[in-house]
Formats: structure tokens, C-alpha cells, sequence
């Protein structure tokens, strides 16, 4: 289980993340969602300890350490690997550094795209180099993959294929959190959606609760956060000074 | 070799460049040490002797000056230099982290403890051990020649007196 405990953050005395909680059992795909600057990506980091933070987050009771840091993976469309490497440079590498990496599974995977292993990762194009970072995260061996944006620059098509490999690779004991704004589109391969908001946590349900009370989880983002439908008129009106409809 | 310097760096980095880097500081540090001394050594040497019957033979009782006084740390500048320089790869090696991406996130996220340290600091390090160990043995060398180009007759009682002075680099900045 990973747990998020009262979790704080501040850049410069602006609150990122207010008291955060959150707990994450295993075998679970969760979407975070939430807007531009809402706090995912630095919620993220604060669960690797790539930033400092108030609180604490513990995996199965224990602290974030070196000890258990190999449990985690990151795949961010920042991106985390190293640009000159080849795809066999870096498999080389996590197999040296993480003793759980699945080669079985990288090669499945590098083989789906078809993507080049003998070419440094800076030649390739944006949608290859964000394949290349989901698929060291899902070799890595982690329990718990973390994915912040990681198909930015990627086709339609490329996604779909993602999210279905997803659904058909992930072992039992996998979590997968991702973050990502294309909400309809993962809609159908997350159990679980979470919502942050001004780095508060706004909305966490379960994707069965919204089909059990007919809802779709676009309608439910929509309404946690107050999404006011005729804003778009509104605004049309304000800067055309007509009737927008 | 080559593997262990792939170990001791960024992954992926092209080592070509430091080394390359290094190898032409040592041979200018060679070159401009070896200047250095001979011009000062002969400005010493040539004291030592006068012309009698169209020869050049050593003055009675001219001693020449000790080892550390006939140079100084300015012989060793270009080593001096040459590892400051080598610093200076540290902190190119520490920005390839932040470069085309943020793989910085995932050296720290790796389980094994110092790995970006190591990768950054060790074969700089090694470098720097390397080139205070070449300086060493060039100092030797032209102690060597201090000592067999000088008639015996002409070097001090204590030829190798403080001769720590020569490597006395902050007078360099004085």
C-alpha cells in the first residue's frame, strides 16, 4: 500500500499541496486528474522524494528510501532518460540498477512500437522518446508505476494501443497512477479517478460507484469542479457583444 | 577500460572530449614547464662559468642556486591549471543530468546510494590523482637534469633543500 500522509508543499510561500491524503493499494489504475498547476505532477514527485515536502509517504508501512525506492517507477513527459543512450544502453542500465527489471517485458514492448534500440534517444521522434519512458517504467520491476503526462505528443491511435497494452501486460500487484488530462480517453481503463484541485484533493472515486449510479466520469469531473457550461457563451458574448447562440 | 569509464560516467556521455581535453593540458603543461625551467636554469647555469682561453670553464667556487630556488611553483602552473580544468568537468558532467531531459529524476531515483556522485566526481577524481602523479614525476625529471647538467663541483651541499617550495601553488596567486 502506498500512502500519502498529510502531504504539504510550497514554492516560495504558494501553497502546491494542502494536506494532502491519499492511499493506494496495489493492482489498482488510478487517473489523477485535475487542471494546469493543480498539483499532480508536483504530488508525484513529492511521493518519488524528488521534492522536498512536509508529511510523509510511506509504502507498506516503510518511508520512502533507498531500501524501497526500486518499487516506484516514474514515467514523465518531462522525460528521465538519459538523451545520448541508446533503447540497449538504457536496458543495460536498469538491469544493472534494478534487479526486478523485466527484460521479457521490454522487448515485448520495444517490438509492439517497433521502436529502434541501437539509436541514441534524442535522434527519436517526441511519441517514440514518451514510448520509450512508459516502457522503462513498466520494466523497471516497480509495484507502483507513476505516469505524469506521459503521452504528450503522441497520436490518438498511439495512445489507444498504450492503454490497451496496459490492460493486458499489468500483473496483479501493479498499481498504475496516471496523471493526464485527456480524461475521456482513460475513462474506460481506470478503476479508480482522482481529483486535485488548488493542491487539494477534490474528488476520489471508484469507476464502478459512477456506473452504478449511471454517471459518466466526464460528468463527475465536470461537476466536482463546478464547470459552468454556458462559460463559453458567456465569454462570446462579452468579447463579440452578440448573441453567441 | 573503457567499460569502467562508461561506469564512472554520466550514461551515455561521450568521455572522448574530456579526455582529449586532458591529454592536450598535459602536453602544454609539459611544454610550458620544460620552457619554463631550462630558461631559468640556464639563466643559473651560465653564472657558473667564464670564458678562459676561449673555453667555458666553471668559476672557482660558483655554486649554483638550490633546486627550489632555480625554479619555481610557476614551472607546475600549466598542471595547476590543467586540474582546475578538470574541476571544471564536474559540474559539465552534473549539468548532462538537466540536458535534453531531466535524467537527474532518474540517477535519484536509482537504489544503489552515491551512483550520481560517483558518476560525477570519480573519474574527475582519478584525473586529477593522475595529473598531481605526472606532475610529480616531471618535477622529478627536471631535477634529474638539474642534477646531471650541473658540474658536481658547482651544486649546493643540500641541492633538494625545501624543495616542497616547488609545489607551492598559492604563490602562484600572490
Amino acid at each position: 500500500m502506498l500512502e500519502i500522509n498529510i502531504v504539504k508543499k510550497s514554492y516560495i510561500n504558494k501553497p502546491a499541496l494542502s494536506d494532502v491524503k491519499l492511499s493506494f493499494p496495489r493492482g489498482e489504475i488510478v487517473g489523477l486528474f485535475g487542471e494546469n498547476g493543480a498539483g499532480k505532477t508536483t504530488l508525484m514527485k513529492c511521493a518519488l522524494g524528488l521534492l522536498p515536502y512536509k508529511g510523509n509517504v510511506t509504502l507498506d508501512g516503510a518511508p520512502i528510501t533507498k531500501k524501497n525506492i526500486e518499487k516506484l517507477s516514474f514515467a514523465t513527459g518531462e522525460h528521465s532518460f538519459f538523451p545520448e543512450l541508446t533503447g540497449a544502453g538504457h536496458r543495460d542500465f536498469y538491469k544493472e540498477h534494478f534487479p526486478a527489471f523485466s527484460d521479457k517485458r521490454f522487448q515485448g514492448l520495444t517490438e509492439f512500437f517497433g521502436l529502434p534500440l541501437h539509436r541514441p534517444l534524442r535522434a527519436l521522434s517526441t511519441g517514440q522518446k514518451n514510448q520509450f519512458e512508459v516502457i522503462f517504467a513498466l520494466s523497471q520491476g516497480a509495484d507502483y508505476i507513476l505516469m505524469d503526462e506521459p503521452f504528450t505528443g503522441n497520436d490518438v491511435f498511439n495512445r489507444e494501443d498504450f492503454y490497451k497494452v496496459l490492460l493486458g501486460i499489468l500483473e496483479p500487484h501493479e498499481t498504475v497512477i496516471l496523471s493526464t488530462h485527456l480524461i475521456e480517453e482513460v475513462a474506460d481503463f481506470i478503476g479508480r479517478a482522482v481529483l486535485i484541485r488548488a493542491g487539494r484533493i477534490v474528488g476520489d472515486v471508484k469507476t464502478t460507484e459512477l456506473e452504478d449510479d449511471g454517471k459518466k466520469l466526464i460528468d463527475y469531473v465536470k461537476e466536482t469542479y463546478m464547470y459552468q457550461p454556458d462559460r463559453v457563451s458567456r465569454a462570446l458574448e462579452q468579447i463579440t457583444g452578440e448573441d453567441a447562440l | 577500460m573503457k567499460k569502467l569509464m562508461q561506469r564512472l560516467s554520466p550514461p551515455g556521455m561521450n568521455v572522448k572530449a574530456e579526455k582529449a581535453i586532458t591529454v592536450i593540458c598535459l602536453i602544454l603543461s609539459a611544454l610550458w614547464g620544460t620552457l619554463y625551467f631550462l630558461t631559468n636554469y640556464f639563466i643559473e647555469r651560465d653564472v657558473l662559468f667564464t670564458v678562459r682561453g676561449g673555453k667555458l670553464v666553471p668559476k672557482q667556487g660558483a655554486v649554483i642556486s638550490e633546486f627550489a630556488m632555480t625554479v619555481d611553483p610557476g614551472m607546475l602552473f600549466g598542471f595547476y591549471v590543467t586540474m582546475l580544468i578538470i574541476a571544471g568537468f564536474t559540474l559539465f558532467r552534473l549539468a548532462y543530468f538537466y540536458q535534453g531531459s531531466k535524467s537527474i529524476y532518474l540517477m535519484r531515483r536509482l537504489p544503489q546510494k552515491g551512483e550520481t556522485a560517483k558518476r560525477v566526481l570519480a573519474l574527475p577524481a582519478l584525473w586529477i590523482a593522475g595529473t598531481a602523479l605526472i606532475m610529480l614525476l616531471f618535477t622529478g625529471l627536471m631535477a634529474a637534469v638539474y642534477l646531471l647538467a650541473t658540474p658536481k663541483g658547482c651544486l649546493p651541499a643540500q641541492p633538494f633543500k625545501n624543495v616542497w617550495e616547488v609545489f607551492a601553488c598559492w604563490k602562484l596567486i600572490s
